[in-house]
């Protein structure tokens, strides 16, 4: 290498402490940290102080935005203890609204059971001593307002008010027995359009949540979907990281944004300037040089280091980290208003459409397809087989299943809602190996695991399996020896709580001719193990979301969407 | 650890979500601790949350015991994210992690009580009170400001590569700086 081609270790360094060292300069540092124990020291403690540095900036900027909140109700999330945002998700709707109330002022509905000198529930929860000065103040409101009708009228409306919520946290609690994340998400993704993910960092999944994170992308369109409705699309390459509900960083890249107004004060950061909402269309493009911003509804509040400019509708400002360009008026058209972005959408879909025909033709044409339900061919409750041949087959019924929007934009995939949800075929004969591949949503997960198919008569059928998704993350496969026990088979962890609300694809392979399982997620391989007592698979009367037979489980359905399902007879590719 | 004159019960959903909450910061440290990647901590705080809200009905609950537990359901959870941030990373990125988490214990490693972080971040504060004024702007104007590299490089007039240099070597002082603190302090 020569020396201008050299690179210093010192650089590595704080490249690999930014993310943005390659694979190729990876190996480089990793060659001169094993020969230089020093180096790796200066490393190691570069991590170290990164990450404190970090911590301290999180909480300082929470800090300064506390300071900055107004009184009344609560602003931006990071204004609120990090604890707020990880939650009970039987108290999720409580926290938000008792967060949000006045506490100061704010009545207490029910003085059956309101007790002056005691803390409130969230008082107590979150250790925040409110004095009993303010207790005091509540008795004295209550106090004025004890005239004995008014008094009865208060009793009976808070017997109603103490009967209803009572009714609703039993009937909660009897339905749902599940971890709901999108109570914790700050956002979802709406669409992903042709993205090129950068080297080295976690790609995303259509409807998955997200609480905070980094979006690093070389290219393409991401849509970006708040708690607050507000919806940002990004285009690549880009570096978004998402604080909260209302905060983002730009490091670079376009963004168009749209905040409904019933939201107030979401800010897009970005290293030379803030644009905070102030209930708008706008548009921002971040560089190296600086950042370009256009008003394109309502208004915004364009933040640098010296000067703070109210940008209206139609116009645009700049700002390059020394000097802001005065703002103009010239209508500029957003780049990705809402006709162009579903331009773009729908070239994109039909290319997925195209794509996805192909893999089936091509299916089709070297395997032996038994089953293939794509909900594109539903009709009403029914979905037939398209597997080339077998459309006379049974088709797949469908049961207390409602539909939702499938993997592709603007499809149906059928939505699994309860205990009762289930879709049922008939598949008849004995199978050496099978796959089974599905394309799924999962959007929670369910005490004893979410349950994907499963055959006839399991576990008393020797051969009829069950292949579900554990709480563990990791994907299981049950086989029935017909004595009453059945092999379990589990893959490595391959789900995790952030794959939530997301669309992937599973794929199993069940070798009897090699005595194996393998799992796949996304066309990816996971692992295989072993299968100890191969058995000749049975389906008869398989059933998709929920075990099978006459008493479906309420507590193992599947809960989130199917899209497509193919089962292919393995021992015999054409 | 005292032995808490409790008897051991189960807890409920609404307890278990109150316990955690009592002993959120010092999850939170833990995951701050093992996190593969610092952007990790929140979610694996949020996955230590929901296994042990999941098991917390079926335990024999002791309050004294509650700190190891939770210690050992972060790290776990840690753990996982571990193999699954390696598992994105490309080959020499992730021998080179690997390689750091595994390299010997020479007072760098990523380990401490768990209820040092807080303590850590006030030395730290003292640690870029003691910097010379335009280094402690340098750090500032990269983690403070959000302005990140460009303002420095700007505000420096230097190449990005020296500029890079320099806040490598300002955090690797700032880190000496807060352990050495640490250590007086321990012994005073």
């Amino acid at each position: 290498m020569s020396d201008s081609n050299r690179i210093s270790p010192l650089l590595l360094v704080d490249k690999y402490i930014q993310g943005t060292l390659t694979d190729p300069q990876a190996a480089l540092l990793l060659n001169e940290v094993k020969r230089n124990p020093q180096l790796l020291r200066f490393l190691k403690r570069n991590l170290i102080a990164h990450a404190w540095l970090e911590e301290k900036f999180r909480a300082r900027l929470a800090a300064v935005e506390l300071l900055d909140s107004s009184p009344a109700p609560a602003t931006t999330s990071a204004s609120k203890p990090v604890i707020d945002r990880i939650i009970p998700p039987t108290h999720s709707d409580d926290f938000t609204h008792a967060l949000n109330a006045d506490r100061e002022t704010k009545p207490i509905v029910c003085p059956i059971t309101y007790h002056p000198e005691e803390p409130s529930f969230w008082r107590r929860l979150f250790g925040v001593g409110r004095e009993t000065s303010t207790a005091k103040k509540r008795s004295r409101f209550l106090l004025a307002v004890t005239h004995p009708m008014t008094r009865m009228a208060l009793i009976i409306v808070g017997a109603i008010v103490t009967g209803l919520v009572v009714w609703h946290v039993i009937a909660s609690s009897l339905k749902n027995t599940q971890l709901r994340p999108e109570l914790l998400a700050s956002a979802q993704v709406l669409e992903l359009i042709d993205v090129e993910y950068v080297e080295g960092q976690t790609t995303l999944r259509r409807g998955q949540l997200i609480n905070a994170g980094n979006i690093a992308i070389d290219s393409g369109l991401v849509k970006l979907r708040f708690k607050n409705q507000a919806e940002l699309v990004l285009e690549g390459p880009a570096d978004l990281s998402i604080r909260d509900e209302l905060t983002v960083f730009c490091n670079r890249g376009r963004a168009s944004v749209h905040v409904p107004k019933s939201t107030h004060g979401f800010t897009l950061a970005t290293p030379f300037a803030e644009v905070v909402d102030r209930g708008t269309r706008f548009f921002a493009e971040v560089g190296d040089k600086g950042i370009d911003v256009h008003t394109i509804e309502g208004a915004i509040e364009f933040k640098t280091s010296n000067a703070v400019e109210t940008l209206l509708a139609g116009m645009s400002s700049a700002f390059d980290g020394l000097n802001m360009r005065p703002p103009r008026n010239n209508f500029q058209e957003d780049y990705y208003n809402s006709s162009r972005f579903e331009s773009h959408l729908k070239s994109y879909v039909a290319r997925q459409k195209e794509e996805k025909q192909k893999a089936e033709t091509l299916q089709n044409t070297t395997t032996n397809v038994l089953v293939r339900f794509d909900t594109a061919n539903r009709q009403k409750e029914t979905i037939i087989n398209s597997a080339p041949g077998r459309e006379a087959d049974s088709p797949l019924t469908i049961r207390s299943c409602g539909k939702t929007e499938g993997f592709i934009h603007g499809t149906e995939a059928i939505d699994f809602k309860t205990g009762d949800s289930a879709a049922f075929f008939e598949l008849p004969g004995e199978y050496e190996t099978l796959t089974l591949t599905s394309t799924m949503k999962l959007d929670a997960w369910n005490e004893q695991g979410c349950v994907i198919f499963s055959s006839e008569d399991f576990p008393k059928q020797p051969g009829s399996f069950l292949w579900q998704i554990q709480n563990s993350g990791k994907i299981a496969l049950f086989v029935a020896d017909g004595a009453g026990k059945s092999e379990l088979i589990t893959s490595q962890r391959c789900l995790s709580t952030r794959d939530l609300g997301g669309w992937f694809t599973l794929k199993i392979i069940i070798n009897g001719q090699n005595n194996s399982v393998s799992f796949f997620i996304d066309n990816k391989f996971v692992s295989r193990k072993k299968w100890d007592t191969p058995l000749p698979l049975t389906i008869g009367r398989g059933s998709l979301g929920n075990a099978s037979g006459a008493k479906l489980n309420h507590s193992r359905y599947f809960s989130g969407a199917i899209d497509t399902f193919t089962i292919i007879d393995g021992s015999k590719d054409k | 650890m005292a032995q808490s004159a409790n008897p051991t019960r189960k807890l409920t959903r609404e307890e278990a979500g109150e316990m955690f909450m009592k002993y959120f910061g010092f999850v939170r440290a833990v995951a701050f601790e093992h996190a593969p990647s610092k952007s990790l901590v929140e979610d694996i705080t949020h996955d230590a949350y929901v296994c042990f809200a999941e098991k917390a009905e079926t335990w024999d609950f002791d309050e004294a015991k509650i700190e190891a537990l939770l210690r050992s359901i972060t790290e776990k959870m840690a753990h996982r994210a571990w193999k699954v941030y390696l598992r994105n990373q490309p080959e020499h990125l992730r021998e080179l992690a690997e390689f750091l988490k595994l390299s010997p214990d020479d007072g760098t490693n990523f380990r401490g009580t768990y209820d040092q972080l807080d303590d850590k971040l006030a030395i730290l504060e003292g640690c870029l009170a003691k910097l010379p004024e335009d280094q402690r702007a340098i750090i500032e104007a990269v983690y403070l400001s959000d302005k990140g590299y460009t303002e420095v490089i700007k505000m420096l007039g230097k190449s990005p590569n020296a500029v890079y240099q320099q806040v490598s070597r300002i955090r690797a002082f700032l880190e000496e700086c807060v352990e050495t603190m640490l250590k007086l302090e321990i012994k005073s």
